[in-house]
């Protein structure tokens, strides 16, 4: 009998310290110094932007991390700018993370009237590996930007030009397509990939 | 009559000289131009200095690369980016101003052909109609 119950307080504390290990190590905060992070996650509503061969979707946010910006090919100063700092960060997480934890970027364009799937590969192949350029019709954009918190207006300008206004977060999507983070302007590189390190690492 | 010939030589290359020299009232540091995708509008970054006692305004900005140069600047509310065309850079005597990523910006419109890394693109700066300074900025990715 004694041994019995020698055996269940063993168990049982056994059973404990297991417990305890899982929620130390699950409730040990992941801290961001310069990204929000989303904790817990936010499911992203259904969606999807273009269609066929370039339809991007919710299955499309599943397996990888993944950085989407919403920005237009015909934006000389924002875009490149985050782009180029995107780049830049993917590359230098590639020395510290697991290739297969290395995150994707997606530039998602607020200019359907101009940016053509064509002319958005030509100009993300430009920036370096691991992007690619999204676009769909101005009703799939809409809802899609509006659960991501995501702002953007047709400005006219002088000669029937236009631009276009548009959020400059970074949000960042984890493998199972779940808004993990946001980065908001004014980015910077090194914060950027010290955060996405401690973010990703823990995983 | 050799002489002569001479010293018409040595009299135009001082002319030259003198041209280029030309004292102008403002200089640039760290020019560059940024090397967008082919057919793309860029934008050119730099510190602009007015060596002049009176306040300098660049109100236009040429270059034989480009069909059209603005003077744009990009601002932030509420997290959203927005670029508009600004009429003048106003830069106080003696004082200067930066033109960089993310804020007052020259807006490259309509390139005539593509533009290539470390190609060097001409500028002109005109302050109320005057050409204030003619210069050349290479293009690059990032600022050099």
């Amino acid at each position: 009998m004694n041994r019995f119950l020698v055996i269940c307080a063993g168990l049982a504390a056994f059973v404990a310290g297991i417990a305890v290990g899982i929620v130390t190590r699950d409730s040990t905060p992941t801290e961001l110094t310069s990204g929000t992070l989303l904790d817990p996650p936010r499911l992203i509503a259904q969606f999807e932007l273009g269609q066929g061969d370039q339809r991007f979707d919710n299955q499309s946010l599943q397996n990888r991390w993944q950085l989407m910006f919403f920005g237009f090919t015909r934006c000389p100063d924002v875009c490149p700018t985050t782009l180029q700092l995107l780049s830049d960060a993917r590359a230098a997480l590639a020395d510290t993370l697991d290739p297969a934890d290395v995150p994707d970027i997606v530039l998602i364009s607020v200019d359907p009237e101009h940016d053509t799937p064509e002319r958005l590969a030509q100009y993300t192949e430009f920036f370096g590996p691991g992007i690619t350029g999204v676009v769909g019709s101005e009703d799939q954009l809409q809802p899609f930007s509006e659960d991501l918190g995501i702002l953007y207006k047709k400005i006219p300008l002088a000669n029937d030009d236009y631009t276009m206004d548009h959020s400059g977060a970074v949000i960042v999507v984890d493998t199972r397509g779940q808004w993990r983070a946001v980065f908001s302007p004014p980015l910077r590189r090194q914060d950027l990939i010290d955060d996405l390190n401690v973010l990703i690492g823990k995983n | 009559m050799k002489p002569l010939l001479q010293f018409l030589v040595f009299a135009l290359l001082l002319i030259q000289l003198s041209a280029c020299g030309q004292d102008s009232p403002i200089s640039t540091d760290g020019a560059w131009i940024r090397l967008t995708p082919p057919g793309m509008p860029s934008a050119g970054y730099m510190t602009i200095n007015n060596h002049a006692t009176v306040a300098l305004s660049i109100t236009e900005v040429r270059s034989a690369k480009f069909q059209r140069v603005e003077i744009h600047k990009t601002e932030m509310h509420d997290g959203v980016m927005q670029m508009r065309a600004v009429s003048a850079v106003d830069i106080p005597p003696g004082g200067s101003v930066t033109l960089s990523p993310g804020g007052t910006h020259l807006m490259l419109m309509k390139p005539v052909s593509p533009i290539s890394e470390s190609e060097v693109i001409p500028l002109a700066f005109y302050a109320d109609s005057k050409l204030v300074l003619e210069m050349n900025v290479a293009v690059s990715r990032q600022a050099p």
